[in-house]
């Protein structure tokens, strides 16, 4: 594992670079444990102040720190999108697995609800559920909620490998030598899909914190937990930007951008480690 | 008939199950609501001051029932909410009672029928033919620009496009309105000056829109065609010296169509829920500011309505794609 | 006359992948020469190297395929190149009007989504400018002169058999009567009967068009049936070359010997004894002689030296210290 990372931070710049930041922004997650102010509480500063020393990223019209209140962000808005990747694993393996292990009418069955979980627009309906839920999201509720929306694509792409897989000879091998079911997937499937699901992961994370953001501008989550998305929405409607507190939106929004493009790249990364051609190669190169 | 039970009536199932699950959930879950919808109405009305003496408190909360469809056991509401839905009816809108959802929505969706219809087609046709030809030639310089260029766009939030855009055009260089559809007073009816107008107020949502979905297309399609250039029959095409040209349009991109016709049709029904911040965030007078108004004002109905339009726009948009798709894949033309 | 020279041909498949570089010597120091109107055999296992050396003739060269070293010449009486030295852009002129090319498996070769009249009309319109019926009037007439109906013109590749499909790919190489037709493994996916069919057509095409075939597989019956001269590879090297009824007769190299012994004779109902293991990888060639680990007859030299190939008799030439026993790796030709 250590070695993989290793090998793919030298020769991946994609994955390097998203490494790198993810990585810096972790450490900021972790900074928020030694906050000097309660993120909650406002008023503990002056308000609208520029950057400077004291404050590094400036204060809001809330009288709060600019820097300090994004390390809560940070930390929530991974925290939240941590949850919602856990669950959205556990439900789109278990969904790809027994369709495509199984096959016949239950995998017809499973990938037509699939299906229509990636048709039906979630945004709509996500609105509808937290303007019925309203205040009652806080981040492990939206996390759970978004983890149970954000599986079907994935179950979808953990399927058709599976397909691919059943095809392959080790898998008659495997049945024909008398292995289980169940561990004929844990021994010969999981370590092929294992990588697959990392890249995903990475995805729904994304996915995740976007959501986040967006039901937190339309005002739709806790809004006095920090997050990135609630960041935004108090800048927004604080009018920051008429009123020249640039530092105030700014700041999530390029937290923003860089925690996309990272996990982005992450998962591209990872995609092409596993993309079977060059990973033919390599495990050729290996036995050698 | 083969064709017909093989390729068309999986796809019809499909078709009826997403509207099916769609509308069960739109209909279950405001029904998980806490706050009574009627008693928030009754409220809003006392608070005007208008003094109703309890009598007709009872009879307006029978009469809101009847209306809002919350008479009768669960089964008997879920029925009528069927009814309703064939009717095209979605009840009045909470907040601007008594108007018909229908009406509020019929007035929005041609403005964003128009931005995202454009949008969507103009992204996917320059993402797809610029992803294919950077695709094919990947080995060059621009090819790889562009390639990276796409990259740092994909991730982000249209949103977040679109406020980057907001800051840049409306406080450094002013040259568009940043905010509305046509400019106040002016009255629809079509006419040059309206029209330049529209387009003057559209350029930012729809550039912002543009940017980001032509770089979701163009990365796809990179990654299909990089799949497609190791073809044998891209091989033996260049074998046989047919010209580069050929094959990026009549080869690569021809083929690496087919997949992203699927997602053109999913995002094609996306119009429906509208690009919901964007028109936000340009006051733009569309579906999704609807639905943002809807929202604050907690207008359920109305939020209703729009969910399940777009469920049902964007069911109807992947069936018609399904059908017509056969016309762009010989092999399911003629199995 | 020779039409076709190689020398010292050597194409690897050279790639970095995550930092782990590695070579696939694929051709691996090839001599041929080929005549006029002559039919060539190459034979070999799969993964001796021959798909790439028909690529390598054909000028297809793409990372990671490169060539290391070595000179490819064609002299056509009006041409005369190097299709080594040859820009992306000449080289891909020359390809269909001087060589074409007749694919492994026509079941991918042909784009899925257009009728087989556009694939004619993008190969023809390529090298020459057509009227506008000039071209569909060409095809049809080349279609019934091989014997192929004119239907398929307007068929889409998944409606044809796998047989007519591989004679639409061999329409189509022969139709602008190229000087040099490649063929590979032009009959394996095939079954038997329609094999005979598509070597026949061949066959008959070579009688009318007077161009060079040189056909590539692994079935020797196939070589015995078409060929005027064969060449054996082995690990990327020709170890073995000659004319057909001479090396069906004297075989010198073991491994010509096991290939030919694969071969069933009518009457004969003797054990076939087929060469024991599997070529070595090209990625890691032992060294000495490559067939040197599935030699039956093994020496201590083989182990270190490489035999050079060196004429024995009359056009038949071998690489085998067997054979040349007083090899000093001296001059070659």
């Amino acid at each position: 594992m250590f070695s993989t990372i290793k090998t793919l931070f030298k020769y991946n710049k994609k994955f390097a670079f998203g490494f790198t930041v993810i990585s810096i922004l972790v450490f900021l997650a972790i900074l928020s444990f030694f906050s000097p102010y309660d993120p909650k509480v406002w008023n503990l500063t002056p308000r609208d102040l520029p950057p400077s020393i004291q404050h590094p990223l400036g204060t809001t019209s809330m009288g709060q720190d600019v820097f300090w209140l994004a390390t809560y962000a940070i930390k929530n808005s991974l925290f939240l999108s941590i949850i919602s990747m856990f669950i959205s694993r556990i439900i789109a393996i278990a969904v790809g697995l027994v369709a495509g292990y199984k096959g016949g009418s239950l995998d017809r069955i499973l990938m037509t609800l699939n299906d229509s979980f990636v048709i039906i627009p979630l945004l709509p309906i996500l609105i509808l559920i937290a303007s019925v839920l309203k205040g009652g999201l806080n981040i492990v509720n939206l996390g759970i909620l978004l983890g149970f929306f954000g599986w079907a694509w994935d179950a979808r792409v953990i399927r058709s490998q599976i397909l691919s897989l059943r095809e392959r000879e080790f898998t008659y091998t495997a049945r024909l030598s008398g292995m289980k079911t169940s561990s004929i997937i844990l021994k010969e499937y999981l370590p092929f899909i294992v990588p697959l699901i990392m890249a995903t992961a990475m995805n729904n994370m994304l996915w995740a914190i976007g959501m986040e953001v967006t039901l937190a501008i339309l005002g739709l989550s806790s809004l006095e937990i920090p997050t990135l998305g609630t960041m935004i929405h108090w800048s927004v409607n604080s009018q920051s930007l008429l009123l020249g507190i640039w530092w105030w939106i700014l700041t999530p929004v390029i937290i923003c951008i860089f925690l996309f493009i990272s996990l982005y790249m992450l998962s591209v990364s990872i995609s092409e480690f596993l993309d079977p051609r060059s990973r033919l190669k390599r495990i050729e190169v290996m036995k050698e | 008939m083969t064709f017909f039970k093989r390729y068309l009536l999986p796809r019809i199932i499909q078709y009826l199950v997403v509207i099916f699950i769609g509308t069960t959930v739109v209909f279950v879950v405001p029904r998980l609501m806490p706050t009574d919808p009627i008693q928030q109405t009754i409220e809003r009305v006392t608070m005007q001051g208008t003094y109703i003496d309890p009598d007709a408190v009872e009879e307006l909360k029978e009469t809101l029932k009847e209306l809002y469809g919350l008479k009768g056991t669960l089964f008997e509401q879920y029925a009528i909410f069927w009814k309703r839905l064939f009717r095209g009816d979605f009840g009045p809108s909470f907040a601007q009672f008594p108007t018909p959802v229908m009406e509020l929505i019929s007035i929005s969706l041609p403005w964003t029928t128009i931005l995202l219809l454009l949008t969507t087609l103009l992204s996917w046709v320059i993402g797809n033919i610029l992803g294919g030809l950077a695709g094919y030639f990947s080995h060059y310089r621009w090819a790889r620009i562009l390639e990276g260029i796409a990259m740092f766009i994909r991730p982000i939030p249209y949103y977040i496009v679109a406020l980057g855009l907001l800051i840049l055009f409306a406080f450094i260089f002013p040259i568009f309105p940043v905010v509305g559809g046509a400019s106040i007073g002016s009255e629809f009816k079509l006419s040059w000056n309206l029209i330049i107008d529209i387009i003057e107020h559209a350029f930012l949502p729809a550039l912002s829109l543009i940017i980001v979905g032509t770089s979701t297309w163009f990365i796809t399609m990179r990654l299909i065609v990089s799949n497609i250039v190791t073809e044998d029959y891209v091989s033996y095409a260049q074998s046989g010296g047919v010209s580069n040209k050929e094959i990026v349009f009549h080869y690569v991109i021809r083929n690496g169509l087919l997949p992203q016709i699927t997602g053109l049709a999913l995002s094609l029904g996306q119009i429906f829920s509208g690009a919901l911040i964007t028109e936000q965030v340009f006051s733009y007078p569309g579906i999704g500011t609807l639905l943002y108004r809807s929202i604050s004002t907690g207008d359920y109905n109305l939020m209703m309505g729009i969910t399940i339009l777009s469920i049902i726009g964007i069911a109807t948009g992947v069936l018609i794609i399904d059908i017509v798709y056969p016309l762009f894949d010989p092999r399911i033309r003629y199995e | 006359m020779s039409v076709l020279k190689v020398k010292d041909l050597k194409s690897y498949y050279i790639s970095e992948v995550f930092g782990i570089k590695r070579t696939v010597r694929a051709v691996d120091g090839v001599y041929m020469e080929i005549n006029r109107d002559e039919v060539f055999g190459i034979a070999g296992e799969s993964g001796c190297g021959k798909s790439t050396l028909i690529k390598t003739l054909l000028g297809m060269i793409k990372p990671p395929l490169t060539i290391v070293d070595g000179e490819i010449y064609y002299d056509f009486g009006d041409k005369k190149f190097n299709i080594l030295s040859l820009n992306p852009d000449e080289s891909r002129k020359i390809r269909w009007e001087y060589i074409s090319y007749i694919p492994q498996s026509s079941m991918s070769v042909l784009n899925p989504v257009r009728r087989i009249r556009d694939t004619f009309k993008s190969f023809l319109g390529a090298h020459k400018k057509f009227e506008k019926d000039e071209l569909e009037g060409l095809v049809k007439e080349h279609l019934s002169a091989l014997g192929l109906p004119t239907e398929v013109l307007n068929a889409y590749p998944h409606q044809l058999s796998g047989g007519m499909r591989q004679r639409v790919t061999i329409a189509l190489a022969s139709i602008l009567k190229p000087k040099v037709i490649l063929a590979d493994e032009p009959s394996t996916a095939l079954d038997v009967v329609v094999q005979r069919g598509v070597i026949q057509l061949l066959r008959n095409i070579q009688e009318e068009q007077k161009n060079i075939i040189i056909i590539v597989t692994h079935d020797m019956g196939i070589h015995a049936n078409i060929c005027d001269r064969i060449a054996i590879m082995y690990a990327g090297k020709i170890i073995e070359e000659a004319r057909t009824d001479e090396i069906f007769k004297h075989p010198l190299h073991p491994y010509t010997t096991y290939l030919i012994g694969s071969l069933p004779k009518i009457g004969d109902k003797s054990y076939r004894v087929s060469a024991p293991g599997s070529p070595p990888p090209l990625s890691n060639l032992p060294n000495g002689c490559s067939f040197h680990p599935r030699c039956p007859y093994v020496m201590e030299k083989c182990k270190k030296e490489f035999p050079s190939l060196l004429n024995v008799e009359d056009e038949h030439r071998v690489a085998c210290f067997l054979v040349n026993k007083e090899d000093d790796n001296g001059a070659r030709d």
